[in-house]
């Protein structure tokens, strides 16, 4: 069923809303309205149903909720629950629809050992991805952004699940998030783009998701092989630049970058392994979106 | 109140068989609260209904058995590290707990996910095994003055020693209870009777009663039970491999008695037999021979103790479960200490609880 | 003579003249520059080795020095990849 014709208010204060993003179907409590608002925006493409009509099992059941806290009792703040644990500590209300978003990401992130899980934006074009592997402050997500309204399928902006049987990565599309100017970038050059409400004065500034784009979601159970693996960086003013990056070098930066690499123990090397040899591994520097989206789109697809 | 099913499946009064979609998530959500996620992925195995379990249910016990295997490939790493350490040393290093059954490979180290590596030497060996751990890179910890003298006083461990490079953590014992309890055995005994390890030089464990004697007084004793299910289930897994491989308990309860912690093994043979139907335990009971838990104590005790040993999930409470887990807590600490120093250490610990919490 | 034995399963790559190296027992990997593929190869192709032999085999390939050979097993000791065997 799709969210114009549902009644998610109700679900969501009663027993929830679920919602399938990937492989995974999330549980969703809450009684926020700013967070009921943020759902029917940017989760209006995806499959969703009542939580009390099935009973179903689902991999997350997860709450946020208004809560107060000695001493901050005046102050309204809300938390995020995957069951009854807590994460992380209670933030300001307003902040609830990137609260969520943060929790759903940590969800996947810690509780997943059946895929080798990678902090990176992932894009799709021909069959083969992109896997973009970059700490804040990179850029990731600003030319992620711009790539999936640039004829790039949308995995992830967040986490590249890549499958420990069949190596190939897994989509997880969710709403893109946006920091500080990258808001205003993105605003001007797709106003079609939808965008959900800006969280503002957290700890990362200023925050707000963009709706992913309606095929990344209908096409959210399509795995493909790795092609490239590329690191990306914003530099004010440099040169656009591809620079091949040798594949040792890669494969450590990789692990680094990875969530559950050392859990795996040698499943998470020899993964690498093979995915490193067969794909082009590169550091990208950019200042200008233009010529980052032409040369992305000049990238050439494995025969 | 009802059984929780996590119980039932592992009691096997609930087959895998029987459970729809909906018992899967509960399953798994009380297993995920309980930490035992990756044991039940091999009480799956065991039963062979790997590949039938529903996927999305798959995917979080194979997710937890991946974390517990490397565990244990982390803490053969860590033993190894010990031996080193107990080559220097004139003695050897007994591992308890956790440590102990991974490196015997016993049933209660299949899925365990542990933190601490426990290490049981005599009191005159103490300092000399601490400072060879220091010099092997185990940093003491930070400790202010009260808890200093608290540890070395009164406790039977010293603070928590971590590693500068790996980060493993070691909780050196010099007993198996505090000083201050008046059950405290005497660790000699213990010592006298560890079994030396077939691969790792200079590292014993405890003799197999003693094992089971320890689980039972760390969690008749202990207060803070959100493991309570895991200790119980480990209690069963101990007792049961014991029980076939020696076809009776009366050594156990005749070491209990030696040791003069019938009480803690008193409970540990019925509530494996309450809970997990373990009807042989039950029957032991009667063999200790003093420090028998009158009628109203049993009373008292089965209705703190059934709920506190039941997972620590919503689905597993009822209107008594939150008082029975504070009368528990509160029970530790007046069995570990004289209730002139439990009055200010309670209320040391809480305001110090308070706080942190402010501070976030 | 000296015996060397690898510590436990390991696993390597090598890309050009870069290695990775994967250790099971400690979970730990390494990236090794500038150490010729065939010293990591015979290294690390069987449980045991004596290093009279390993010398004699560098020895039949192209031009490596004995010095790089020292130093990279050293290097593999350190990083807890091989020990001494003690006799």
């Amino acid at each position: 069923m799709k969210i114009n014709d549902f009644d998610i208010a109700t679900s969501l204060n009663t027993s929830g809303l679920v919602i399938k993003i990937g492989f995974f179907k999330y549980n969703i409590l809450s009684k926020l309205k700013s967070l009921e608002e943020s759902i029917a925006t940017l989760y209006c493409d995806y499959e969703i149903s009542d939580y009390e009509a099935n009973f179903e099992l689902v991999d997350f059941h997860v709450i946020v909720k208004e809560v107060r806290t000695f001493p901050a009792v005046l102050k309204k703040q809300a938390q995020f629950f995957l069951d009854s644990t807590a994460p992380f500590n209670p933030l300001p209300l307003q902040h609830a629809p990137a609260i969520i978003e943060w929790g759903m990401n940590w969800c996947v992130s810690s509780q997943v050992n059946t895929h080798l899980i990678i902090h990176a934006a992932v894009i799709e074009k021909n069959g083969f991805v992109a896997i973009m592997p970059a700490p804040p402050g990179a850029g990731k997500s600003t030319l992620t952004a711009s790539l999936i309204q640039e004829g790039w399928r949308l995995l992830s902006d967040e986490l590249a699940l890549i499958d420990l049987e069949t190596y190939q990565v897994a989509p997880f599309p969710r709403p893109v998030s946006l920091k500080n100017e990258s808001i205003n970038v993105i605003k001007n050059r797709y106003p079609n783009v939808v965008f959900g409400p800006v969280s503002s004065d957290t700890s990362k500034g200023n925050v707000c998701h963009i709706r992913p784009p309606t095929l990344s979601v209908k096409e959210q159970h399509v795995n493909c092989p790795v092609a490239w693996i590329i690191f990306p960086k914003y530099e004010k003013d440099a040169e656009t630049e591809l620079a091949p990056f040798g594949k040792a070098q890669t494969l450590i930066s990789v692990a680094e970058n990875s969530f559950n690499y050392s859990v795996l123990g040698r499943m998470g090397f020899d993964i690498l392994k093979y995915i490193i040899d067969k794909a082009d591994c590169y550091q990208f520097k950019y200042s200008n979106l233009d010529e980052a989206v032409k040369l992305f789109s000049e990238l050439e697809s494995p025969k | 109140m009802k059984t929780p099913i996590l119980i039932g499946v592992f009691s096997g009064t609930v087959t895998f068989s029987q459970l729809t979609e909906n018992e899967w998530d509960i399953l798994l959500r009380q297993a995920r609260k309980a930490m035992l996620l990756a044991k039940l992925y091999y009480l799956v195995e065991s039963k062979q209904w790997l590949d039938k379990v529903p996927l999305r249910a798959f995917r979080y016990l194979k997710s937890a058995q991946v974390h517990a295997e490397k565990q244990a490939n982390d803490l053969h790493w860590e033993i190894r590290h010990l031996e080193i350490v107990a080559k220097k040393l004139n003695h050897n290093l007994t591992l308890l707990k956790g440590a102990a059954y991974t490196v015997m490979g016993v049933k209660a180290s299949k899925g365990r996910v542990f933190s601490d590596i426990d290490i049981l030497v005599c009191y005159e060996d103490i300092a000399s095994t601490e400072k060879q751990l220091m010099i092997n890179g185990w940093a003491p910890s930070y400790l202010d003055d009260y808890d200093q003298r608290y540890y070395r006083l009164w406790m039977h461990e010293i603070p928590a020693m971590r590693h500068m490079f790996r980060g493993s953590v070691i909780d050196l014992h010099h007993n198996i209870l505090p000083r201050t309890v008046k059950a405290c055995p005497n660790a000699n005994l213990l010592l006298e009777n560890v079994q030396s390890h077939v691969n790792y030089k200079g590292i014993n464990v405890l003799s197999s009663v003693d094992m089971i004697i320890h689980s039972a007084t760390h969690l008749f004793y202990d207060g803070e039970l959100e493991h309570g299910c895991r200790d119980i289930l480990d209690l069963y897994d101990l007792l049961t491999e014991y029980l076939e491989n020696s076809g009776m308990l009366d050594s156990l309860v005749n070491r209990a008695n030696e040791l003069g912690l019938q009480k803690p093994v008193y409970y540990a043979l019925r509530y494996t037999h309450l809970i997990l139907g373990f009807e042989t335990a039950g029957r032991y009971t009667k063999k200790l021979n003093k420090n028998i838990p009158s009628y109203l104590m049993r009373f008292v005790m089965d209705f703190l103790f059934m709920r506190a040993l039941m997972p620590d999930h919503k689905s597993c409470n009822d209107y008594a479960t939150g008082v029975a887990r504070w009368c528990l807590y509160v029970r530790s600490h007046w069995l570990r200490m004289p209730i002139y120093q439990l009055i200010p250490h309670l209320f040391r610990k809480s305001y110090g609880r308070l706080l942190s919490d402010s501070e976030h | 003579m000296t015996l060397y034995q690898v510590i436990g399963e390991v696993s390597y790559v090598t890309w050009d003249s870069c290695s990775v190296i994967y250790s099971v027992e400690s979970g730990n990997t390494y990236l090794i520059e500038n150490v010729p593929k065939i010293i990591i190869e015979e290294c690390f192709s069987s449980r045991f080795f004596d290093e009279i032999a390993f010398s004699n085999q560098m020895a039949t390939s192209i031009n490596i020095d004995s010095t790089v050979i020292r130093n990279s097993l050293n290097s593999f000791i350190k990083m807890d990849l091989l020990e001494e065997v003690e006799n």
